[in-house]
């Protein structure tokens, strides 16, 4: 019985909380049937749970809006706004006593006769000028959503469990290369590992969540808030299929809800306000998340009144929080931001609903906590824009690795701002007993990681590597290492509470070779080393203001074949790989073949010598490319401020060297192009792979085609590849491989 | 009711830990040393993809520390946190012959942190250990 309740209350939640998006919809419009349909079937369901359990005033009141919202289906009776208060109270009403089940109060005492005696009232006109009438087109049938209840405990378990697994494949991966493998016990264990993967990326989804599920339920808050403050809003929400780790999402919630309500309460106007501006009477409130990379951003954008600059820089420096001059040096970005310190609130009145400064502080240090970032962008009249970035999950970060007296510790990827050999140009200066390192004309302090933990350092040090670190506040500060050992994506666990706080690592990750890595905490190392951090210095150091407005992206920076130093953005390289020469197809351009499909090779303009080369593979829109380097591959940050376009060419600056900036569209426009005999589903699941992989590129039917698949006219079962006719039977798909790879040679040759 | 005690060696002393609380015995691999960790944090180990961090129980007690001679740790989890407590031997799992009783000495300040009592077994009488304060140690000595 016990297990059943428990379903009843997590089956209810759910539902309700899928109706809530549906409900301020079925407001605006209560003519919309189907939406009438949801809450009449969400009713019937916990009327009928709670005559099961014995739950007589739930059942009552779920009786009682069930035959109101009968009636209404049954057109007997119209719906106006007392009865849309009326239910939406109800479901309030179910909502609380469901939790109140849930946390095991009695709920037996209670009166609804209130509720009740509503729902039965009659609305003296109705709201809807038609009575309601059904849909034009027939309601979609929804997908039944099929689901599973699992404890956390047991997916963490599996996690783990495939965690082991991947170590395991490590360590065998490792000894089988050291053997002279049997082939088939190596194509064996191919399958195995690739299987392996696979699982470990479903099981990282598990822990995923749509973050549509958090904006959809700030709907309701949001029409509430607005009807107490006599406004009249229109939320639009748009989360596409981004997903986030549970735990983020959890993490998510207060700030966001932080952020809405300001928006609510001091962004968007009264109905009177915005009319007199010259503004449809009614606010638009937009939500929105998009996946870039790793990170999601989550833009929470109004159109009211926006916030001055001017008024909030005045109040700042009123409290004391900058100086005139510092507020004067700040980009108006900066300015901003100022109303996330400490006490300052622009708000001309307090209000109940977001009280004064209160928050956006603590706002923005839950965002920095989770490693993300907050920016506010502000036109006065016209509306306020909040950006958050977040990473995708808390617990997969990428990382370098870096060496220190034969030691490895982690770093998140995010403060590496460059990696620096310590060689000709890098001075060291000693300045207030704090080391400091010059590259390219810049002065940064510099900490020794060997020399704070005590560890030796086990390299030359003329050769010491330095990573550039740059903090949340925007300092920059060389982290002096052994050397890189990897670029890696870690998983990061917990550690002991003793280790934690030494305030120098936020948790330890296992490496490849199984091997416990500590991560570091970027911040305690800093102080550590004896560099200050100051709260001024955040707000308005010069020089980082003019790093922040400089664009910069980083890029794998290498040499082409022809000497010329190229650059492709680092989220686009996927591998760089050593490929013999002898295994180079030629043509124009030549191909490769990368896990098992023929990867255009550019770069090919000039012939190199040697045995093989080092060659990039890319992505781009889903796509592969090659791209054959002379090695010296490395990462740096270019500024694309200084992009020009020369002799059709895309170049950059990078320490006072042009750099070429490769341009992934167009090479991906030399790949040959493929027409498919038609759009059915057998061309898609099973043709256009097979062409794909073989180097093309599918276009639709009204563009022109290097080749053209053709069914053939005389036999059904069989396809014509290219103008020669060379016919192949439809489910032979080695055939199908041969033909196509056989029309790329004679398109080379 | 039994109350089954697992004894360890430890600086060449015998102590006792509720085997309910013991996960598992590893033999101790490679240790990772923490840079600036706090005594008696030593280091971390893996077992399988978990990672431990490492007890040298004898610096916990504050008797000589164990160092390379540590060869075994018992596994145990406080708050999700896997511990393991590195000993130099452990010897078996056996009931307690009684109730926990005070120590009738005066036990050092090292040992009398972490200390239960006294327990009577069939090796003799073992000072049994509570793991929060064993493992915790540092904490509450800085506090």
């Amino acid at each position: 019985m016990d297990d059943l309740i428990t379903e009843f209350i997590a089956e209810t939640r759910e539902m309700l909380q899928a109706l809530e998006r549906g409900l301020v919809a079925w407001e605006r419009d209560p003519g919309d049937r189907e939406r009438l349909s949801e809450i009449f079937r969400f009713v019937h369901t916990v009327k009928g749970n709670c005559g099961f359990f014995d739950l007589p005033r739930l059942e009552a009141l779920a009786h009682a809006a069930e035959d109101a919202l009968g009636e209404v289906r049954a057109g007997k009776r119209t719906i106006g706004r007392g009865l849309v208060d009326a239910v939406l109270a109800v479901l309030d009403r179910i909502g609380e006593m469901v939790e109140a089940i849930a946390a095991g109060e009695d709920i037996s005492g209670g009166d609804d006769s209130d509720l009740i005696a509503r729902l039965a009232e009659r609305d003296p006109e109705p709201v809807a000028a038609q009575p309601v009438q059904a849909p034009v087109k027939a309601a979609a049938a929804r997908e039944p959503f099929r689901s599973v209840r699992l404890p956390t405990s047991l997916v963490d378990r599996v996690m783990s469990g495939v965690s082991d697994m991947i170590l395991v494949r490590n360590e065998l991966e490792r000894q089988l290369r050291h053997s002279d493998g049997d082939p088939a016990l190596l194509a064996n264990f191919g399958r195995l590992s690739s299987l392996l993967s696979e699982m470990q990326s479903a099981m990282a989804r598990v822990r995923m969540q749509p973050i549509g599920t958090l904006l959809d339920s700030y709907q309701r808050m949001v029409r509430d808030l607005a009807a107490e403050l006599g406004k009249d809003i229109v939320v639009e929400i748009e989360s596409g299929q981004v997903e986030l780790d549970r735990e983020m999402i959890e993490l998510l919630r207060d700030p966001l809800l932080h952020v809405i309500r300001n928006a609510i309460d001091h962004g968007i106007e009264t109905p009177a306000e915005r009319q007199a501006a010259g503004k449809r009477p009614q606010g638009r409130l937009m939500l929105s998340a998009r996946q870039t990379g790793n990170e999601i951003r989550i833009a929470i954008l109004d159109d009211g009144r926006g916030i001055d600059a001017t008024q909030v820089v005045a109040r700042a420096i009123e409290r004391g929080v900058v100086t005139a001059e510092q507020a004067a040096r700040m980009e108006p970005g900066q300015q901003l931001m100022l109303i996330c310190e400490p006490g300052l609130s622009t708000a001309r009145e307090v209000t109940a609903i977001s009280g004064r400064g209160v928050g956006m502080d603590v706002v923005r240090a839950s965002i920095e906590r989770i490693g993300g970032k907050l920016r506010i962008a502000s036109t006065p009249g016209e509306g306020t824009r909040f950006l958050l970035d977040v990473p995708l999950t808390l617990s997969i970060v990428p990382a370098i690795t870096v060496e220190v007296g034969g030691q490895v510790f982690a770093m998140p990827r995010s403060y590496v701002r460059e990696i620096v050999r310590n060689g000709r140009d890098v001075e060291v200066d000693p300045i207030g007993g704090v080391r400091h390192v010059r590259v390219r004309g810049e002065l940064y302090p510099c900490v020794g990681l060997g020399a704070i933990f005590g560890l030796e350092s086990r390299s030359d040090p003329d050769r010491q590597v330095l990573v550039m670190v740059k903090m949340i506040d925007g300092s920059v500060f060389a982290l002096c290492i052994d050397d890189i050992a990897d670029h890696c994506d870690l998983v990061i666990r917990p550690v002991a509470p003793q280790v934690i706080n030494t305030g120098l690592y936020v948790g330890v990750a296992q490496l490849n070779d199984g091997r416990p890595a500590l991560m570091l905490d970027p911040f305690g190392v800093s102080q550590l080393g004896g560099i200050a951090s100051d709260k001024q210095a955040r707000l308005v150091s010069e020089p980082v203001a003019q790093a922040d407005a400089r664009d910069l992206a980083m890029m794998i920076v290498f040499a082409g074949l022809d000497g010329m130093r190229r650059a492709v953005p680092l989220d686009s390289v996927e591998r760089l790989i050593e490929v013999p020469m002898t295994e180079i197809g030629r043509g124009n351009p030549a191909h490769i073949v990368f896990e098992g499909a023929i990867v255009l090779l550019h770069g090919l303009a000039v012939q190199p010598g040697g045995e093989s080369i080092d060659v990039l593979v890319l992505a781009h829109q889903g796509r592969r490319l090659a791209y054959a380097t002379a090695g010296a591959v490395d990462t740096a940050d270019v500024d694309l401020g200084t992009v020009t376009v020369e002799t059709g060419r895309r170049l950059a600056l990078l320490d006072g060297q042009s750099i070429e900036l490769l341009e992934l569209d167009r090479l991906l426009q030399a790949q040959p192009t493929c027409r498919l005999p038609g759009d059915d589903a057998w061309t898609n699941a099973f043709l256009r792979p097979l062409v794909e992989s073989a180097g093309y590129r599918v276009v639709d039917q009204s563009n022109p085609a290097d080749l053209e698949i053709r069914l053939d006219a005389g036999r059904a079962d069989s396809l014509v590849i290219g103008d020669d006719g060379l016919a192949v039977a439809k489910d032979d798909a080695a055939a199908l491989q041969a033909a196509l790879r056989l029309a790329s040679l004679r398109r080379a040759s | 009711m039994t109350n089954d005690l697992l004894i360890a060696r430890v600086a060449g002393e015998r102590i006792a830990l509720a085997a309910i609380e013991v996960q598992s015995v590893i033999e101790l691999g490679e240790i990772v040393p923490v840079p600036l960790a706090p005594s008696p944090v030593v280091g971390l180990a893996t077992q399988r993809s978990r990672t431990l961090t490492v007890i040298d129980v004898a610096l916990a007690l504050e008797l000589p520390p164990a160092g390379a001679s540590a060869r075994f740790a018992v596994v145990v989890e406080l708050d999700g946190v896997g511990y393991a407590l590195a000993v130099e031997a452990v010897e078996n799992v056996i009931p307690a012959l009684g109730e926990l009783r005070p120590a009738k000495v005066k036990l050092s300040p090292g040992r009398a942190r972490s200390a239960m009592g006294m327990v009577d077994t069939s090796v003799g009488t073992v000072l049994q250990v509570d793991l929060t304060r064993l493992v915790g140690g540092a904490e509450q000595k800085a506090a």
